[in-house]
């Protein structure tokens, strides 16, 4: 018996451990974003007086607005086309015949691996000619280039588990073949659907580099950028808790979602990655 | 040999693998058998994937090929079939080709050129000279080593504390739940954000871990222990992918196994060292790939922190501030295909390692 409670006390301080490890840089940010800007040095793990200036003041400078505006915009538009489109790969890859599958995998492949940098001078370079720089459109296309991968694989595992017959069964059963899709198909699709659309998502909303080298202006650059670039009305003073609370604001939204979508996350990663 | 098209598996292939759930290791010797006896007729398209891993734009060649020669009967509806199939992917290929492969066939070319960003209208061809003044200059190889440090000594910090994590979530008695979600959380985080928390962190006066250290050190302003914060900024943030990726594989091994070692006396590290690790080496040398490429391209963390000050600065870091600081496409362009170089050659001896299993050799057939 007592053995059994030294093992569960040994658990549950691994699992406090893990907890606490993946916690306490979270709670940091968050913690300074609440401290207002006489006690913000104080270097206390918890504000000593609670304040939500840093968030009104964020949001006073339309500079970080906009930000999130083209973020928002820039994501959910490359979430879009990069799961239609993908979902039509990966649809064709799960279930069709075709000479060149393995290219394209192959390819798909290669992209997810590429180093971005390598992009960043002649894609510059490109947009500038073509009058793309510092534009939403600027930003999406290589950002659906990037997540395409991510969706073909994530969706191509999805598909592949789908019992297709399903749909003959009940097309025999007397429904339409529209409605055998949308009945059928539909709904047993839209997990790996949703999975690979938050992926996407998130790859799109996380991004520093492809922002930060195809923006110039508050046109199109997105949060990462402005809150990695901010800097405070005077330059002798850093703006630590307007930082703070810009990073809660791009994080927090992201993680509750990440955590409410947890199943299908790991799902999506390890087979985007793992079945690769 | 597949029956159908709408069968998408031969039977053979259904009775070789378990049905495929996401959350299970298939080692990829064993997705690769099938694809040893396949007939003939399907080899130009596995040699055509080895092409693929050569160069990006290749996937520009998606237009509908001949039909093939071998392949006689029910040939309208595979024809048709195919038809669609390349319907399909069509618009994500172009995208990608031309998103990716354009660029980079541009990059070859200014980086045999003069091009600047300060008279736009001048370019010469200057041939090899480019890679001679990266090659030469004491920043790139400053920023490679960096680069590789940062690179090796986070993923094996993330293979040991990847798999810890991975072995709680698999064996914890109870909260299995809890630590599978939390771990999510620096997953979930921007990485801009968990840059800017470790920078407060580690800065001096206002974080509570440069307060544990002596008065007076300012640890981002050194090379060595600014470099200690990005690894353990690096680490926080993708060990957990690494756990996850290591759990399915983890999940594989199986349980009677183990169980048959501890009653003929193996302890837990001989189990671990002579059962676990070896039957997972496809799904660690996987992580270890996507992890290995991930960490050679790092920046964010680095653009936060030190801004690739006081020699921290990655390849990319320097890719970056060469186009933006000095303006120079060329040189610029030239840096961007050795660190392309550097990625295909690090892609390329782990492909080795996997042996004729690497991801996206064979896939789909099964």
């Amino acid at each position: 018996m007592s053995s059994l409670n030294r093992r569960r006390a040994g658990w549950t301080i691994v699992n406090l451990l893990v907890v606490l490890y993946a916690v306490i840089p979270l709670w940091w940010i968050i913690s300074l974003s609440f401290k207002s800007t006489g006690t913000v040095t104080d270097g206390n793990f918890i504000p000593t007086s609670w304040t939500l200036e840093n968030y009104r003041n964020i949001f006073d400078t339309g500079f970080f607005t906009s930000a999130l505006i083209n973020s928002i915009g820039i994501g959910l538009i490359t979430t879009a086309i990069a799961v239609v489109l993908g979902t039509m790969a990966a649809y064709a890859i799960a279930r069709l015949e075709f000479r060149g599958k393995k290219l394209l995998v192959g390819a798909a492949l290669l992209i997810a691996m590429f180093p971005q940098i390598s992009l960043v001078t002649p894609l510059f370079n490109i947009e500038r000619r073509i009058g793309l720089f510092d534009t939403w459109l600027g930003l999406i296309l290589p950002y659906t280039a990037f997540a395409l991968p991510l969706a073909i694989y994530t969706l191509s595992a999805f598909f592949r588990e789908i019992p297709w017959d399903l749909e003959k069964a009940a097309m025999m059963d007397g429904a339409s073949p529209t409605q055998a899709f949308r009945r059928v198909i539909v709904p047993l699709a839209a997990p790996g659907v949703v999975t690979s659309a938050i992926l996407v998502f998130i790859f799109a909303w996380n991004d520093l580099l492809l922002a930060l080298s195809l923006t110039s202006t508050d046109r199109a650059q997105t949060a990462p950028v402005a809150i990695a670039n901010f800097t405070g009305v005077s330059q002798f003073e850093e703006p630590t808790g307007a930082i703070a609370a810009a990073a809660v604001v791009i994080t927090i939204p992201i993680i509750i979602f990440v955590l409410f979508f947890q199943r299908r996350i790991v799902a999506g990663l390890t087979s985007g990655a793992v079945k690769g | 040999m597949t029956s159908g098209p709408h069968d998408g598996d031969g039977p053979q292939g259904r009775d070789q693998h378990p049905p495929v759930h996401s959350d299970i290791w298939v080692p990829p010797e064993q997705l690769n058998r099938p694809a040893a006896d396949r007939p003939a007729a399907e080899v130009p398209a596995a040699a055509a994937a080895g092409a693929g891993a050569a160069g990006g734009t290749a996937v520009l060649d998606q237009s509908p090929p001949a039909a093939p020669a071998g392949r006689h009967g029910s040939t309208d509806r595979r024809r048709s079939e195919r038809r669609l199939a390349y319907w399909l992917v069509a618009p994500a290929a172009v995208v990608m080709a031309l998103v990716t492969g354009y660029p980079i066939v541009y990059a070859i070319w200014l980086s045999l050129t003069d091009a600047n960003l300060r008279d736009p209208g001048e370019q010469k061809f200057v041939g090899l000279s480019n890679y001679g003044t990266v090659l030469s200059s004491n920043y790139w190889w400053t920023a490679l080593a960096v680069t590789v440090c940062i690179t090796v000594v986070s993923v094996l910090i993330e293979l040991v504390l990847g798999m810890a994590i991975a072995m709680v979530m698999h064996r914890a008695m109870f909260g299995k739940g809890l630590v599978r979600t939390v771990v999510l959380i620096p997953y979930g985080i921007v990485t801009v954000a968990a840059a800017i928390s470790w920078k407060y962190a580690w800065t001096p006066g206002t974080g509570y871990l440069a307060n544990l250290l002596p008065d007076g050190s300012a640890p981002l302003t050194e090379q060595i222990p600014a470099l200690s914060i990005v690894v353990l900024a690096e680490v926080w943030k993708t060990t957990p992918f690494m756990a996850l990726l290591l759990l399915a594989g983890l999940a594989l091994v199986p349980d009677d196994l183990l169980k048959a070692a501890q009653v003929d006396g193996a302890g837990a590290w001989t189990r671990l060292f002579r059962i676990t690790l070896p039957l997972m080496k496809p799904a660690i040398l996987v992580a270890l790939l996507f992890r290995t490429l991930d960490a050679f391209r790092i920046f964010d963390n680095i653009y936060v922190l030190t801004a690739g000050n006081h020699d921290t600065g990655s390849v990319s870091m320097l890719g970056y501030n060469n186009l933006f600081k000095a303006f120079n496409l060329g040189v610029g362009s030239a840096i961007s295909i050795l660190i392309f170089l550097c990625v295909a050659i690090i892609a390329g001896i782990f492909i080795k390692g996997f042996g004729a299993s690497a991801p996206g050799s064979d896939d789909e057939g099964r």
